[in-house]
């Protein structure tokens, strides 16, 4: 079989940012110092108002592309991942193929996941690799799930932020892209939804209420349960790393670097305490962007290139959950 | 068995602003002002490190007062 590789990664930030003193003036109970210490983000990057997710795609490829020596005309397929398309058609690979000027020969599609999405998105490239459909194929992540989140709503406006990354998949490059395990739970779908807008209940109008903690409502608007969906990771990310390790023939002490979903502090230093890996191991990026989504493993990853935290040699175990509830996992060998 | 007093002591400790006389067995837990979703999820970790219980957030909407949440340890 032909093996697969990532060649390059890299990530887009949009300009304005959302810190907690602006959160904290807000919502006056929510302290500067609480926000960062319960949940590890110091600033969230917002899209503007202009500024959506192909275009947020299209400048993270335009760097991708001029960063790394990619000559465009050699990518054969896009794999797009959002729940924030800019429609609900056309396919927002198709309008990022045309601004990007790339050829008409590329194969392009759009998937919706959302914090598994960058794994799935792994995944469908090393099938599309070893299958000789593609040889240089383009994921992109892209997301501007602020857009969905409602003003009063304090728990999702604190968590989440927009962001974007592009990653080549190749049959040659700096990591192997291992052996999977991926899973799902459509039960828990209600947990993490915009209800609205769809086709079974179109955009409209609707009374907005409080839940117990205060955050506003509104069917129209992001959704979450976060103690659901807290409770939902706990519960399927531990076997989903001994699935990983066990696929990929490792065990926990011989990865050198795990890094996760970037979903929350909180969240993360739970697992990593109850799955037993070394505080040392565990990457976390936050502070600088929060939860973006499909976009935090490869931001995570391109900041541990950086930090010479990933050499070669390295063997990186990612994990994706969320949303669905879907999840995922593989083994990036450096 | 958990010493009940231990265990209000533990729940007390999962708030950082609330007065801890201001907890006690009979208290409405969702009532104080700092009860929030993340007190929630600092009440799972607890009770799954602690007394090995996998709470769900049902139990803890469907209980209301701090005995309430002892009764599911013992």
């Amino acid at each position: 079989m032909i093996k697969a590789y990532i060649k390059c990664i890299e990530y887009y930030l949009p300009a304005d940012v959302l810190d907690n003193t602006q959160i904290s003036v807000d919502f006056p109970d929510w302290s500067v110092d609480k926000i960062s210490a319960k949940t590890g983000i110091y600033e969230r990057h917002i899209a503007d108002k202009e500024e959506f997710t192909s275009d947020m795609a299209v400048t993270v490829s335009k760097k991708l592309f001029e960063n790394n020596n990619i000559n465009r005309a050699d990518v054969d397929f896009i794999l797009l991942c959002t729940q924030s398309p800019d429609y609900i058609l056309p396919t927002t690979a198709c309008i990022v193929q045309d601004r990007l000027g790339m050829n008409k020969t590329v194969g392009a599609l759009d998937f919706n996941l959302g914090c598994s999405g960058y794994v799935y998105g792994l995944a469908l490239a090393k099938g599309l690799i070893a299958a000789r459909i593609a040889r240089n194929i383009l994921l992109i992540t892209s997301e501007t799930y602020t857009k969905f989140i409602h003003k009063g709503d304090k728990s999702n406006r604190t968590i989440f932020g927009d962001g974007a990354s592009a990653t080549i998949i190749s049959t040659d490059g700096i990591c192997e892209i291992g052996d999977f395990d991926l899973g799902t739970d459509g039960a828990g779908a209600q947990n993490l939804i915009i209800k609205n807008g769809g086709a079974r209940n179109p955009l409209r109008e609707e009374k907005e209420t409080i839940d117990e903690y205060g955050n506003v409502l509104n069917p129209s608007y992001l959704y979450m349960n976060g103690p659901e969906i807290f409770s939902f990771t706990s519960s399927a990310v531990p076997s989903l790393i001994d699935n990983v390790l066990f696929k990929n023939v490792l065990k926990l002490e011989t990865i050198d670097l795990y890094v996760f979903h970037q979903a929350n502090q909180f969240m993360l230093n739970h697992l990593r305490k109850k799955i037993g890996i070394d505080e040392s191991k565990f990457y976390l990026f936050l502070k600088e962007c929060g939860n973006t989504v499909s976009s935090t493993i490869p931001i995570a990853l391109k900041n541990a290139m950086i930090d010479n935290r990933i050499n070669k040699g390295t063997n990186v175990l990612i994990a994706g959950f969320g949303v669905g509830y879907s999840w995922g996992g593989t083994v990036l060998r450096f | 068995m958990v010493d009940k007093d231990l265990f209000l002591a533990g729940f007390r400790d999962l708030f950082d602003e609330t007065d801890p006389q201001e907890i006690q067995f009979e208290t409405q837990y969702k009532d104080l002002e700092e009860w929030s979703s993340l007190t929630v999820l600092s009440l799972i970790v607890h009770f799954e490190d602690n007394y090995k219980v996998k709470l769900s957030p049902v139990n803890i909407q469907e209980s209301s007062t701090v005995d309430d949440l002892y009764k599911l340890i013992v």
